[in-house]
């Protein structure tokens, strides 16, 4: 396999342990210098589909193809792609210097060269002059930085990251997400990522595959996995809460808007294809998109022009974030949400919230 | 009773029977050296004269130089080849998990539970049977039954401890399975080959049911030598037996001194969490 | 070509690797320990001419002398056992989190188990015999009048066992018991239990498998002890054991079939106790197989 930067590669795993299918004919095609992730819960598969696509392990059936080339039957050794584990996987005994020209002195490249190359690669992960420490020696964020310099030491046209951040703290982890982003730019890189972090997710993705049981629910850019989830397990593992199923009650004389009612709770949406009387609809809303239009703090009440889309509540719990405060209301029908909002509410107000039609997530069936 | 006094009550009994007992194994010990150095002793508390003479004698009448060589290569014979075997058993043990493996380990273990006597004699009579019992060899290959499945056993958590995704970056970076072993892996278990090396050791040189049953008339190690003589000790003055159990005293604490700088005497005994 | 070819069969290749690295160790137990032990088994069914299959079986169990080793050694194994492990237990309990002089402490302990049974003997000989230093202090000091009779008997071969296995069932115990949990005894003692009620009711179910373990190793140890009850004891007498029997008609008798015999009758017997210990354990505590959480 050349030092040519890819084309496209087309994915294709079923992966069986036993009787389990964990991978269900996963299929993706990832463009050429696309860092795309795969999100999912622990145990949805996406490690395995990584290490699958590595060759670390077998698959049960399935092709993977670079360039039209057939990938998966070369051993993971000549396949030329960059790996960086959760928990680095550096070698104990080895200098980072070792560490870094381990791949390189397995392609018997001249010492010179590897000099060079190690030198090049520290300097860009900004650790010269760490070269004969051990790794025992580094901390987490150095470690991670070392396993992602010897990584890519070899240049390598594929990277693939296995929760690379999930062992950092917080803001180490918000630092080392925009080296890796920045790094897979400048070397242009095609890098396939793994987490179970929404926000490391979105932040860092060029495209999103959700995963779920072994079984894709969605491929698409960051803005449109957040905006428009294709299903229930995608908008709640994305972030959504306040789900909401109504029937369609009436509809109004332009055809498209629809009047949706259940328990009392009255919504009035104009986005929903060909709604027809009667069928049953699945929305959600984010709490930043829920307005509190009126609380006891903000005096007496004022007429409120809305006739749909809003409803009354009490609060429940306020748990003070700085910046705003997340609170949960009853509704009327005791059904439970989360609202976000600056506005000052305590415990047992009688609030009254707003629902911007155009901030409502509908989720399709099945 | 309060609390508290029960308590070091509890403990000034421990104190007690730990240092007590440690009392009695000094005495032994040093009952044993002081005998080889006497020229003769009954009944009192030190002889009345020492003597160095009852080494030479025993340097002579035991044949030490010739033993000392038999102890030493089964030894080395048994470490070498103990290692050497149980090395990629240990490696595949700590990594795969295939069906039957519990029974392979039952059957790994049947060496250490079934009484050397047990399954010595019948391998002694095999062994004379084919021409080869008597003979150093034959001790070599006697002790190794149960030293293949002893170093498997110390190997095997050295082993479990080496993180797998090292090896898994290591295939990434372009290592062959052999390259693996030979950069990898085999630095990273350096200590415990040592452990294990010395182990075996320490337990071959102190073997008896085994290397007793198969021995011959040349090939008597060390401690077969001390049985018979004090077996017989009627015909050999106990001080020249006591010289004996000197110098084999002092070649195992010797080892002992070299392995307590590498492992702490609670895994020096079958671990119990193994199973 | 031929590498891919491996590998696109799924891996056949790691798993015939896997085989090749305990090929070794496994052909040298089949032929070294199996085989023998098949051979000592079918040599033990191999009566004299014209006589049952069980002759020699039934010979040793019908003569008296002989059939009375299993007893002897029973009686020297199962009590010894019993105090090592009554002893070590409590003692390794005490010290589970760290004592004073522990490295010095554990440091001579290992000295019995290293040095071995034969130079034990030797010692015992001369330390607890009739002239050596203990009775000699004990008469100096007026306490006794005559010397404890120590040695070629049953008290010998016990001080002789004693003297190894409490170190090595000590040490076993030690290491088992400091890696249970601190915080289980921290949260109990929180809830209010006292010392003794946390040793019985939490502390000891938790150390049951290892203790169960510990005691079959000892116990396999004691019985299978041969140069001990040689040396110390009277191998004629009181601590003729089962294995002094196998080897005497092996090497003394020249009768390898009697002789398998023996051996696969001490193997049995062996066996039984330690079902028997294992039945025991489930009984007293039932379902207590708790993993044990490393600190």
């Amino acid at each position: 396999m050349g030092r040519t930067v890819i084309g496209r590669i087309e994915i294709q795993i079923t992966k069986r342990f036993g009787k389990k299918t964990v991978l269900d004919n996963f299929t993706l095609d990832v463009k050429g210098r696309e860092f795309i992730t795969l999100l999912g819960p622990s145990g949805c598969g996406k490690t395995t589909a990584l290490n699958c696509i590595a060759g670390l392990v077998p698959m049960s059936e399935g092709k993977i193809r670079v360039d039209g080339e057939r990938l998966d039957t070369i051993p993971p050794e000549k396949r030329g792609i960059g790996m960086v584990f959760q928990n680095y996987a550096l070698f104990p005994h080895m200098t980072v210097f070792k560490n870094i020209s381990f791949g390189l002195e397995l392609q018997k490249k001249p010492p010179d060269e590897i000099k060079s190359r190690v030198n090049e690669v520290l300097s860009l992960i900004r650790l010269q002059g760490f070269e004969d420490r051990f790794p025992g020696q580094l901390s987490g964020g150095q470690q991670q930085r070392v396993a992602i310099a010897r990584a890519l030491a070899p240049r390598p046209k594929l990277l693939l990251l296995d929760e690379p951040l999930s062992n950092l703290d917080a803001k180490l982890r918000l630092d080392m997400r925009a080296e890796i982003k920045n790094l897979h730019r400048e070397l242009g890189l095609t890098s396939i990522y793994v987490t179970h972090d929404q926000c490391e997710a979105l932040s860092l993705s060029d495209r999103i595959a959700v995963i779920h049981e072994g079984i894709l629910q969605q491929v698409g850019t960051p803005k449109e996995i957040y905006e428009r989830p294709a299903n229930l397990f995608v908008a709640d593992f994305m972030g959504c809460e306040n789900f909401f199923t109504l029937r369609v009650k009436a509809i109004e004389s332009d055809g498209k808007t629809a009047l949706l009612e259940q328990d009392g709770f009255r919504l009035r949406l104009s986005n929903i294809p060909g709604p027809k009387i009667d069928d049953e609809i699945t929305l959600t809303i984010r709490p930043d998109d829920i307005q509190v239009v009126h609380a006891p703090s903000m005096g007496s009440p004022t007429s409120i022009k809305e006739e749909h889309n809003i409803t009354a509540g009490v609060v429940h719990v306020v748990q003070y974030l700085g910046k705003e405060n997340d609170i949960e209301v009853f509704l009327q029908n005791n059904k439970k949400i989360r609202v976000r909002s600056p506005e000052k509410v305590e415990r047992g107000d009688q609030i009254t919230l707003y629902f911007n039609p155009e901030k409502i997530i509908l989720i399709p069936k099945g | 009773m309060n609390v508290i006094t029960r308590k070091n009550l509890w403990l000034f009994a421990f104190y007690m029977f730990v240092f007590g007992f440690i009392i009695i194994l000094l005495g032994i010990i040093s009952h044993v050296v002081v005998s080889s150095f006497a020229k003769s002793w009954f009944a009192t508390p030190l002889p009345h004269k020492f003597t160095t003479n009852w080494y030479v004698y025993s340097y002579k009448t035991f044949q030490l130089p010739h033993i000392m060589y038999v102890t030493l290569i089964v030894a080395a014979g048994v470490v070498f080849f103990g290692l050497l075997i149980s090395l990629p058993a240990a490696y595949v043990f700590a990594r795969k998990d295939f069906p039957g493996k519990n029974y392979l380990m039952i059957l790994y273990l049947l060496p250490i539970l079934i009484p050397q006597m047990t399954y010595g004699i019948p391998l002694a009579t095999v062994f004379f049977k084919y021409k080869i019992g008597g003979s150093i060899l034959s001790i070599i290959l006697a002790n190794l039954v149960p030293m293949i499945p002893f170093g498997i056993f110390i190997l095997t958590p050295f082993f479990e401890q080496i993180d797998r995704s090292i090896e898994s970056s290591a295939r990434m970076l372009g290592a062959s399975r052999l390259k693996i072993f030979q950069k990898i892996l085999l630095p990273l278990c350096i200590p415990g080959i040592l452990v294990a090396g010395l182990l075996i050791m320490v337990e071959t040189i102190a073997n008896f049911e085994l290397s007793f049953l198969v021995c011959g008339a040349e090939s008597q190690t060390l401690v077969i030598n001390l049985y018979y003589a004090i077996f017989a000790s009627g015909m050999r003055p106990v001080y020249a037996v006591d010289a004996m159990a000197v110098i084999y005293m002092v070649l195992v604490m010797s080892l002992l001194l070299i392995i307590l700088r590498f492992v702490p005497p609670t895994q020096m005994v079958f671990r119990l969490d193994k199973r | 070509m031929l590498r891919s070819l491996y590998f696109r069969l799924g891996f056949k290749n790691l798993d015939r690797a896997a085989l090749f690295f305990l090929l070794p160790s496994l052909l040298y137990l089949i032929l070294f320990f199996l085989y023998p032990f098949f051979y000592g088994l079918v040599l033990s069914l191999t009566p004299e001419t014209g006589k049952p299959f069980y002759q020699n079986f039934y010979l040793f169990l019908t003569d008296d002398w002989q059939r009375s080793t299993i007893w002897k050694t029973i009686r020297l194994a199962v009590p010894i056992t019993l105090l090592v492990v009554c002893v070590s237990v409590p003692l390794a309990y005490t010290m589970r989190r760290g004592m004073k002089f522990e490295r010095l402490i554990t440091t001579f302990l290992i000295l019995p188990v290293s040095l071995g049974t034969v130079l034990i003997a030797e010692g015992v000989l001369g330390f607890l015999g009739g002239n050596g230093w203990f009775n000699q202090f004990l008469i100096n000091m007026g306490l006794i009048k005559e010397p404890f009779r120590f040695t070629y008997n049953y008290t010998g071969v016990v001080i002789g066992l004693f003297l190894k296995n409490f170190p090595y069932c000590f040490l076993m115990l030690l290491g088992y018991v400091s890696g249970i949990n601190p915080e289980i005894e921290r949260s109990a003692r929180i809830l209010g239990a006292r010392p003794i009620q946390i040793f019985w009711r939490i502390m000891l179910p938790l150390m049951a498998p290892g203790i169960t373990i510990a005691f079959c190793l000892v116990f396999v140890m004691d019985f299978a002890v041969f140069p001990t009850a040689i040396l110390l004891g009277q191998p004629a007498g009181e601590t003729r054991t089962i294995a002094i029997a196998a080897y005497q008609m092996a090497f003394e008798h020249y009768d390898m079939p009697k002789a398998s015999a023996i051996a696969m009758i001490m193997g049995m017997t062996q066996m039984i106790g330690l079902v028997i210990i294992l039945a025991l354990r489930r009984r007293l505590y039932r379902g207590t197989s708790l993993g044990i959480s490393k600190g």
